[in-house]
C-alpha cells in the first residue's frame, strides 16, 4: 500500500513538472512547422545533391510572386506600382521589385567583349566548323539580315557580329516577360486583362514560420484588395507561404474539430454509461496527462511539433481514453463489492497486454527515417505509456470508494450475449467464418491500387494552384525540383562535363522531349571550347589576311579594320572567361544559383530542366557521362515512400509475429491464433474495401494497418481477459471502439490526403476488428489461477506494494 | 530583350498595319486590307554607321494576313525569312529551315502576336509601342512611329512608312546612326503556292 501511495506520489510530482516544462516550451512560441519537406528524409547518397536541392527549394520557396492584371497598360503599371510600395511598407518582406535596372545588351556584350575571340553562338559554331567561308557572302548576309540589330559593341571590334549572335544565344529566353517603363510586363491580347505586371517579393524568414506565413498574407490582401479596389486591377498570388498558410490553417482547424467532436463524444458515451460524471472527470484528467507528457516529451526531443502530429494527437484522445474505461467498467459492474486493488489486478493483465501491443505498432514507427512520422509514434507512445501508468498508479487511488449503485441494466444484456458466443464460438466456427470474410475479401484484393507520389498526399488548395498555373502560363517562369549535379575536380572540368551533357540535352530540345535548360556552360564556355572557338576563327576568317582585308574592303570597311581586328585577336591570347568573371557581372543575372563553386568534392554546377515529357529521358541523357547526377527530389522522395510502403508490409507480418510470441506466454498457440484473427480480419477488410473503392494504398495506409493490428488485438484480449466478468469487458470494448472509432474515423475527412487515407483504413480496420472480436472468444488464458505469474508480474508487483 | 528588338525590326514593315490614330488612317487601312494575299518586289539599302558605302539586296516579299510575312532576299545572297503566328524560320539558299517556334523564343510569340493583332486592325496593342503621327492628303499617306518604351527607344529612333495604294517605302532609324530603307515595287496580289505555304510550316 504504502508503495503504491509513493508510486502515485511520484508520478503525480512528475506531471507537475512535465507540465511546467510543457508550458515553458509553449510560452517560448509554440514552434509549428508546416514545412512539407520537413517530412522528407534525406534522398540523396550524395551530400552535394542534397544541398543543392535543399538550396533550390529554398531560394523557390522564399519567394512571393503577385501578377497584377488590368485591361489598360498604364493602369495596369500604375496599379503594380502602388501594390509594389504598399509591400515594401510591410516588415516581413524585402526586395520588393517592380522596378527592374534595364538589361541594356551593350553592358552584357561589354562584359564578354573583351573574351571575344573565344566566344562562338552555336550557329556559328556549327557553320565555321563545316569548312571554309566565303568571307564576303558571309558578311553581307549578316549585316544585311531583317533579323539584325544595331551592333551592340563597335563594328570595327567585331565586323562579323561573332560577339553579337553570341549574347543573343544565351539563354535568356524562355522567360515570355519584358521590360517596359522599367517594369517587368507580359502581355496576353486574347484575355480581357491584356496587361500583366509582375512584382516580386522575398520573405525576412522561413515561408513555413506561422508569424511569418500571418503577417506576409495579411499584408499581400490588403494591398491586393486596395489596388483593386482604387485601380480596379486583378491580381494573382503564388508563393510556398500561400501554401504554407493554408495547410496551417486547415490542420488548425481540424484539430480543433476533431478534438471537439472527439472529446464532446466522449464525454456523452461516458456520461450515458456510467451515470456519472466522475468516470468522466477521471477519463479526462488520464487523456490530459497523456497529452500534456506528449507534447512535452515530443517537444523536447524535436525542438518543434510537425503540424500532422497535431492532428494526429487529437485522434490520440480515443486511444488513450481506453484504459481508463476498463477501470470504469470494472468499477461499475463490481458495484457495492469494489476493491480498487483487486480490480486493478483484474483487469492489469489486459491493460498490459495491450499497451505491449499497440506500443509495437508505435515503436516500429519511431524508427522510421520520416521526421514526422517518428515524432508521431513517439507523440503515439509516450502519450500512451503515460495514460497506463496513470490508470495504475492515480486511478485506485481516485475511484476507491464502490459505485452508488450497480451497472446491471446494460452489463446484464451484455454479459449473457458474450456468454451466448463464447458457448457458440468453437474454434471450428471461428475458422469458417474468418475463410468466409477472406472469400468476400478476395476480389477486393484484386483490385488494390498503389500510389507513392508525394505531390499527392499533400494539401493543394485549388484556388492558390489554378493562380500558380495561370501566373506560370503567363510568364513563362517555371519552377523544378529536378536538375542535374555536375560535378568534377576543377571549376574548368565542370564546364566541360556540362557541355558534354548540354550536346544531348539539345537533341531532347530538338525531339521536343524537353523545353528548355539552363546551365553556366551557356554563358561560360570551358576552356577547351574557348580555345576550340578561338581556332575556328583563326583557321576559317582569320586564315588568310589578304582575303579578309579584301572582304572587309569590299563591303566598306575603313581601311585598316582587318589589320585592328588581327591585332586584337593576338592580344586575347591569353584572355578567358571563367566562372569567377562571370559571376560577378551583371550578366550572371537570376543565373547565379547554377553555379555551386568550391563544394568539399571539388566543383561543382547544376543544370536546371524545364518542362520534360519523363524523367528517364534525362535519366538516359546523363548516361555514362562522367561526374553527372540526375536529381529528382520529388521523384526519389516518392521511390523511397515506395521502399517504405513495402518495407512496412512486411513489418506488418512481423508485427503479427511479435504479438503473437507475446501472447504466447500466456495463452496457448490456438489461442493465440484466435486471438489476432479479429485483428487480421479487420487488416484484411480494410484493404478489401480500399480495393474496391478504388482508393489507392499509400504509405500512410500501411502505417494504419499496423495500428490495427496493434488497436484490433487490444480489443480481442479485453474480452479475453475479461471472462470472470464478460458484461463489463464487453461494455468497455464497446467503449473503446467508439471513442476510437469516433476520433479515428474523424481523420478520414482531414483535407490532408495521407491523413484522410490514414483515417480511412484505420475507420475500416478497427470497426471491423470490434465486429470479428467475438471471433476471439474461444480463447482462455492457460492458466486462469496464476495470472501474475505470467506477463504482467512486475506490474502486478507494483500495484501489491 | 535583344532578341525581341532584333525580331521586331525584322518585321517592322508589318506595323503600318496597326497603326489607326483614329480616321487619318482608317482609309489607309482599308486599302491595305483590300488585298489580304500581296506580293511584291523590294530593295533594301541599310546604311551602317562606320561603313563606307550602304549594303544593297534586294529580293521578293510575300505579306499574308493570315499568316504572316515571307522575306526573300535574292541578291547579292540567297536567303529566306518567314516570320509566322507562333514561329520565325530562316531559310538557307539550299533550302534548309531554321524554326524557331514559342517555345524557344517566347518573344517570336510576341511578335507575331503583334503581327496578328496588327492583321486583325487591333490598334491598341501597337499603340503600346509606338508614339504615331499621320499624314493623308486622299491619295499618298505617311505614317511616322516613335517607340514608347525606353528599352525600344534606346535602339530605335523612328519609323517612317508611306505609300499610296499599297506600301511602298520604309525607313527604319537606329538610334547609332544605322538606316534601313525599304522601298517596294510591282504589288501583285495572289494567293501563296506550295512553297511559300511550307515557309511556314510549324516545323
Amino acid at each position: 500500500m504504502r508503495f503504491a501511495r509513493l508510486g502515485a506520489a511520484l508520478w503525480t510530482a512528475a506531471c507537475v513538472c512535465l507540465a511546467a516544462l510543457c508550458a515553458l516550451l509553449l510560452w517560448q512560441g509554440a514552434p509549428i512547422q508546416t514545412d512539407l519537406l520537413a517530412l522528407l528524409p534525406r534522398t540523396e547518397s550524395n551530400p552535394n545533391a542534397e544541398r543543392a536541392a535543399a538550396a533550390l527549394a529554398a531560394a523557390g520557396s522564399n519567394r512571393v510572386v503577385i501578377l497584377v492584371s488590368h485591361a489598360d497598360a498604364e493602369q495596369g503599371k500604375a496599379a503594380a506600382r502602388a501594390l509594389a510600395s504598399q509591400l515594401r511598407s510591410s516588415p516581413d518582406l524585402k526586395n520588393v521589385t517592380d522596378a527592374v535596372p534595364p538589361v541594356d545588351p551593350s553592358r552584357i556584350s561589354s562584359v564578354y567583349a573583351p573574351f571575344r575571340f573565344g566566344l562562338l553562338s552555336a550557329a556559328d559554331r556549327t557553320e565555321l566548323g563545316r569548312g571554309d567561308v566565303d568571307l564576303h557572302a558571309w558578311l553581307v548576309r549578316r549585316l544585311a539580315s531583317p533579323l539584325r540589330l544595331p551592333s551592340a559593341g563597335s563594328l570595327g571590334t567585331d565586323p562579323f557580329g561573332l560577339l553579337d549572335a553570341f549574347v543573343l544565344d544565351l539563354p535568356y529566353r524562355h522567360i515570355r516577360l519584358y521590360q517596359d517603363d522599367g517594369l517587368l510586363v507580359a502581355e496576353d491580347p486574347q484575355a480581357p486583362d491584356r496587361m500583366h505586371v509582375l512584382v516580386t517579393a522575398e520573405l525576412e524568414r522561413s515561408a513555413f514560420d506561422e508569424a511569418i506565413q500571418k503577417s506576409v498574407v495579411a499584408a499581400v490582401a490588403r494591398a491586393e484588395q486596395a489596388v483593386q479596389s482604387a485601380h480596379g486591377a486583378r491580381t494573382l498570388h503564388t508563393g510556398a507561404v500561400f501554401y504554407g498558410d493554408s495547410a496551417r490553417r486547415a490542420a488548425a482547424r481540424e484539430m480543433d474539430t476533431i478534438g471537439a467532436i472527439s472529446i464532446a463524444g466522449i464525454v456523452l458515451l461516458l456520461a450515458a454509461t456510467f451515470h456519472s460524471v466522475v468516470p468522466l472527470g477521471l477519463g479526462l484528467l488520464v487523456v490530459g496527462i497523456a497529452l500534456m507528457v506528449a507534447t512535452a516529451v515530443a517537444l523536447s526531443v524535436h525542438r518543434e511539433l510537425h503540424l500532422l502530429t497535431l492532428v494526429f494527437g487529437a485522434s490520440l484522445i480515443g486511444e488513450a481514453i481506453d484504459y481508463p474505461i476498463q477501470y470504469f467498467a470494472a468499477h461499475a459492474e463490481a458495484g457495492a463489492r469494489w476493491d480498487a486493488r483487486r480490480g486493478l489486478r483484474d483487469i492489469l493483465p489486459g491493460l498490459t497486454l495491450a499497451l505491449l501491443t499497440s506500443a509495437l505498432g508505435y515503436a516500429a514507427l519511431t524508427l522510421m527515417p520520416f521526421p514526422a512520422v517518428s515524432q508521431i509514434a513517439l507523440f503515439a507512445l509516450t502519450g500512451l505509456t503515460a495514460a497506463y501508468v496513470s490508470v495504475v498508479l492515480l486511478l485506485p487511488g481516485l475511484l476507491a470508494r464502490p459505485p452508488r449503485r450497480k451497472l446491471v441494466s446494460i452489463v446484464e444484456p451484455a454479459r449473457r450475449l458474450v456468454v451466448a458466443c463464447r458457448r457458440r464460438m468453437t474454434p471450428m466456427r471461428a475458422v469458417i467464418i474468418g475463410a468466409c470474410v477472406i472469400a468476400l475479401c478476395v476480389p477486393g484484393w484484386m483490385q488494390l491500387q498503389s500510389r507513392d507520389d508525394v505531390r499527392a498526399m499533400a494539401t493543394r488548395p485549388p484556388a492558390l494552384l489554378e493562380q500558380e498555373t495561370r501566373i506560370r502560363s503567363i510568364t513563362g517562369l517555371q519552377a523544378s525540383s529536378e536538375f542535374f549535379l555536375v560535378e568534377a575536380d576543377t571549376a574548368d572540368q565542370v564546364l566541360q562535363r556540362e557541355e558534354a551533357l548540354a550536346e544531348r540535352l539539345r537533341k531532347l530540345v530538338e525531339r521536343r522531349v524537353l523545353a528548355h535548360f539552363q546551365g553556366v556552360s551557356a554563358f561560360v564556355p570551358s576552356r577547351q571550347r574557348q580555345v576550340a572557338n578561338r581556332e575556328l576563327i583563326e583557321q576559317r576568317l582569320l586564315g588568310s589576311p589578304a582575303a579578309l582585308h579584301g572582304a572587309l574592303d569590299a563591303v566598306g570597311f575603313p581601311a585598316g579594320t582587318a589589320a585592328q581586328w588581327i591585332d586584337a585577336y593576338r592580344a586575347a591570347a591569353d584572355r578567358w572567361v571563367a566562372p569567377e568573371t562571370w559571376l560577378t557581372t551583371p550578366a550572371a543575372g537570376a543565373f547565379r544559383h547554377l553555379w555551386l563553386g568550391k563544394t568539399e568534392r571539388g566543383y561543382a554546377s547544376i543544370v536546371t530542366v524545364l518542362g520534360h515529357a519523363g524523367a528517364e529521358a534525362l535519366k538516359t541523357a546523363a548516361h555514362e557521362l562522367p561526374g553527372i547526377t540526375f536529381v529528382d527530389k520529388v521523384g526519389s522522395v516518392s521511390r523511397l515512400l515506395h521502399d517504405y510502403r513495402v518495407a512496412f508490409g512486411y513489418g506488418l507480418v512481423l508485427a503479427v509475429a511479435l504479438a503473437l510470441l507475446i501472447l504466447s506466454r500466456r495463452y496457448r498457440v490456438r489461442d493465440c491464433i484466435a486471438i489476432v484473427q479479429p485483428a487480421l480480419l479487420g487488416v484484411g477488410t480494410a484493404l478489401a474495401v480500399l480495393g474496391y473503392a478504388g482508393v489507392p494504398m499509400t504509405l500512410f495506409s500501411v502505417l494504419a494497418l499496423l495500428l490495427v493490428i496493434g488497436v484490433g488485438s487490444n480489443y480481442a484480449i479485453f474480452l479475453v481477459e475479461g471472462h470472470r466478468r464478460p458484461g463489463g469487458a464487453f461494455i468497455a470494448v464497446l467503449l473503446s471502439a467508439a471513442t476510437t472509432l469516433l476520433s479515428f474515423g474523424l481523420l478520414a475527412f482531414s483535407s490532408t490526403p495521407a491523413l484522410a487515407g490514414f483515417g480511412l483504413t484505420l475507420l475500416i480496420g478497427i470497426g471491423a476488428a470490434v465486429l470479428f472480436a467475438p471471433l476471439a472468444l474461444s480463447a482462455t488464458p492457460k492458466e486462469p489461477d496464476e495470472p501474475q505469474r505470467q506477463l504482467h508480474d512486475v506490474a502486478a508487483a507494483v500495484v501489491q506494494e | 530583350m535583344v532578341r525581341l528588338i532584333a525580331l521586331g525590326m525584322g518585321c517592322l514593315p508589318l506595323l503600318l498595319y496597326a497603326q489607326a490614330p483614329a480616321d487619318a488612317v482608317a482609309g489607309v487601312r482599308a486599302r491595305l486590307e483590300a488585298h489580304p494575299e500581296l506580293r511584291m518586289e523590294f530593295v533594301q539599302t541599310r546604311t551602317i554607321a562606320g561603313l563606307a558605302k550602304p549594303i544593297v539586296t534586294r529580293g521578293r516579299a510575300f505579306v499574308w494576313h493570315k499568316q504572316g510575312v515571307l522575306w526573300q532576299v535574292e541578291q547579292p545572297y540567297r536567303a529566306g525569312y518567314a516570320v509566322g503566328q507562333d514561329m520565325i524560320a530562316e531559310i538557307a539558299a539550299d533550302g534548309t529551315r531554321t524554326v524557331r517556334t514559342e517555345r524557344d523564343v517566347p518573344a517570336a510569340a510576341r511578335i507575331s502576336r503583334t503581327v496578328r493583332a496588327a492583321i486583325g486592325s487591333d490598334p491598341a496593342t501597337l499603340h503600346s509601342w509606338f508614339d504615331t503621327e499621320a499624314r493623308w492628303d486622299g491619295a499618298r499617306w505617311q505614317l511616322t512611329l516613335t517607340p514608347r518604351q525606353a528599352q525600344l527607344a534606346r535602339q530605335l529612333k523612328s519609323v517612317r512608312l508611306s505609300g499610296a495604294e499599297f506600301l511602298e517605302d520604309v525607313r527604319i532609324e537606329a538610334v547609332n546612326g544605322d538606316e534601313t530603307r525599304v522601298e517596294f515595287r510591282n504589288h501583285k496580289p495572289g494567293a501563296p503556292t506550295e512553297q511559300e505555304r511550307r515557309a511556314f510550316a510549324p516545323d
